[in-house]
């Protein structure tokens, strides 16, 4: 209550007529939002992940307060991986970008969870997240599966309610994930992997055309 | 590691991921408190920087030991027409992360110049040390973050018209030295952020007014990467309370925003403490999309004796007030004590707080909460 309190007279104080805090999460699930709400007030700070300092592990410059920087960090520097090998979208908390916001060390180079100053709010990682995923959808075959009985249809997994001992087969189908930052152009021949799926890569950073599906993994701009 | 036992003492020298890089804005706690405007101890006219002969006289006596206010002491003789001055300062201190360390960091190695040119003209450059740039290191390593020509109504005063072209920090809001606090950081005025521009303002001692336009910096790679206007008034009620107005503008190639904010400074007399509060709605436009973010400040200022005063300060920033969990809020605890009128040094702490400190351990995905205890020692040439 007090807390309530206190925010509420913050927003008071600045003459708004907001609500304090109350709307589901309508946020654009694109990489202009992500940079500009969320990545370059928090993560591109002077010192920081800025163009002015493009401070990174080693010798990697991480740029997070523009559009085409934070592209080229997502991208270039595996921080959301979209190749079959490490499809992200599928385990987002997985993804480097997420693992340096909620670990500590995680990757053994002597550098502590990011952001050094504060921990990013709950909501921007889950929202991350949510960018990283893109928009998922789930078509079942309606076949049964458990945890010795395996899906038969080639990408489905097995999805089991919580205190059952059975599930459905599913599969799950990735629509934009990490939309905007999906790819660079210039990298691998303007090819980029989707999961097992070849494509074109867009000059806005998203795939294009559909080139192939591979038989096998997909990664570094080709089907392997 | 673990980062509930790391508890380690690493020694770190980075150049201020925390407080570091802090080059000089004013001290808007001697504003109302001791004098009425900022120009009456700094040359530049939103403050901050070199210090005017009434600002070294006020450093003389209000610090503890005194000393010679003059640069170098005095020692080295300057023709009348140039003012020379400069800011060393340097952290050290204890950082959580949430991971814990004993750091060392350097936070500004800069000179000033001031050239009295004719016809009410001042030149004033800054040069100094930067965070060097990953990559770019070899034409990094220096920089002059402030670089203008001045046009000034009186030849050697504190009121009256002034004119500025060149590179400047847009003047905007109560201007702390500071800049983690939120209002400078998601404030529009963040660490290293100035940039070309040019100002028009009129400083007297009831009110002031200052209009700056300004462009992303085409020479470096900037910090600040919009285009934009900002505007600042403060209007003294009387002498020792004030209200002010503010306003920005400003345009990248991902987003625009509009800021506006109020300030209110009241200083009382009695127990000799200012209180100063700022409080701005941010209106950003991304694409389509719109959102109001709400960024501010409350700080209470108690002066003691022997140079020494208090800072105890509030702030508060919400990312996007429609959505529940994007705020935080920040208590800063800073003793400062000019011990002579070169010398300062300043215990600044910190906790920062994520949604009211509604998620804890167990549910912050990014772990506990940032804060530090840090001990700033800076000499002033």
């Amino acid at each position: 209550m007090v807390r309530a309190m206190v925010r509420c007279v913050w927003i008071a104080l600045a003459v708004t007529v907001a609500a304090c805090g109350s709307v589901d999460d309508n946020r654009p699930l694109d990489a202009q939002y992500v940079t500009a709400a969320v990545l370059a007030p928090t993560c591109g700070a002077a010192e920081c992940h800025s163009t002015f300092k493009q401070a990174g592990p080693g010798t990697s410059p991480y740029v997070f307060d523009t559009l085409v920087g934070m592209r080229r960090t997502i991208v270039e520097y595996g921080l959301v991986v979209l190749d079959s090998n490490q499809f992200d979208p599928a385990a987002p908390a997985g993804s480097a970008l997420i693992t340096w916001l909620t670990k500590t060390d995680p990757f053994q180079l002597g550098i502590g969870r990011m952001p050094y100053d504060a921990p990013m709010p709950n909501e921007d990682i889950h929202f991350l997240e949510d960018w990283i995923q893109g928009t998922v959808t789930e078509t079942t075959d309606g076949a049964t599966c458990s945890g010795s009985l395996a899906c038969l249809t080639p990408g489905a997994t097995c999805k089991i309610p919580s205190g059952a001992s059975t599930g459905t087969c599913v599969t799950r189908t990735y629509k934009d994930p990490a939309k905007g930052a999906q790819c660079n152009p210039k990298s691998f021949g303007g090819m980029a992997c989707i999961n097992k799926t070849l494509y074109q890569c867009g000059s806005d950073w998203n795939v294009s055309t559909k080139l192939m599906e591979c038989a096998g993994d997909c990664a570094a701009g080709g089907c392997l | 590691m673990n980062r509930l036992v790391l508890g380690l003492i690493v020694p770190i020298v980075f150049w201020g991921v925390l407080g570091g890089g802090r080059a000089a804005l004013a001290y808007p706690q001697f504003q109302l408190s001791r004098d009425q405007t900022c120009t009456s101890c700094h040359l530049a006219p939103q403050g901050g920087g070199m210090l005017n002969e009434n600002g070294g006289v006020f450093a003389e006596n209000f610090s503890q030991f005194g000393t010679a206010p003059e640069f170098m002491y005095g020692k080295v003789p300057l023709p009348s027409w140039l003012a020379l001055g400069g800011d060393l300062r340097s952290a050290t201190g204890y950082d959580r992360t949430p991971q814990q360390y004993l750091v060392t960091f350097p936070m500004q190695a800069e000179i000033y110049a001031n050239a009295k040119l004719p016809a009410h003209l001042r030149l004033y450059i800054v040069g100094g040390a930067r965070p060097t740039e990953v990559g770019n290191e070899a034409a990094t390593h220096a920089w002059s973050r402030e670089h203008y020509l001045m046009w000034s109504q009186q030849d050697d005063g504190s009121e009256g018209w002034f004119v500025r072209i060149g590179r400047f920090m847009p003047v905007f809001g109560l201007r702390y030295a500071e800049h983690p606090t939120y209002t400078r950081r998601y404030g529009g005025t963040q660490l290293y952020s100035e940039t070309y521009g040019a100002a028009v303002e009129y400083i007297t001692q009831v009110f002031e007014v200052h209009a700056t336009g300004f462009i992303k910096d085409p020479v470096i790679d900037p910090v600040a990467h919009d285009n934009g206007g900002a505007f600042y008034g403060e209007y003294r009620v009387i002498p020792t309370a004030s209200v002010g107005a503010e306003a920005m503008y400003t345009k990248s190639d991902i987003d625009w925003k509009i800021r506006g904010g109020a300030t209110g400074k009241l200083y009382l007399k009695g127990p000799d403490v200012l209180l100063e509060l700022e409080a701005q709605v941010v209106n950003q436009h991304i694409e389509s999309f719109g959102l109001t973010q709400l960024v501010a400040e409350f700080t209470a200022t108690k002066f003691l004796p022997m140079g020494l005063w208090l800072d105890v300060g509030l702030g508060h920033y919400d990312e996007n007030i429609r959505i529940k969990g994007l705020d935080r809020d920040a208590l800063d605890v800073n003793l400062h004590w000019l011990t002579t009128s070169h010398i300062e040094l300043i215990a600044t702490t910190r906790i920062e707080l994520i949604n009211q400190g509604m998620t804890t351990a167990g549910t912050d995905l990014g772990g506990p909460t940032g804060g530090y205890a840090l001990f700033q020692a800076h000499y002033r040439l």
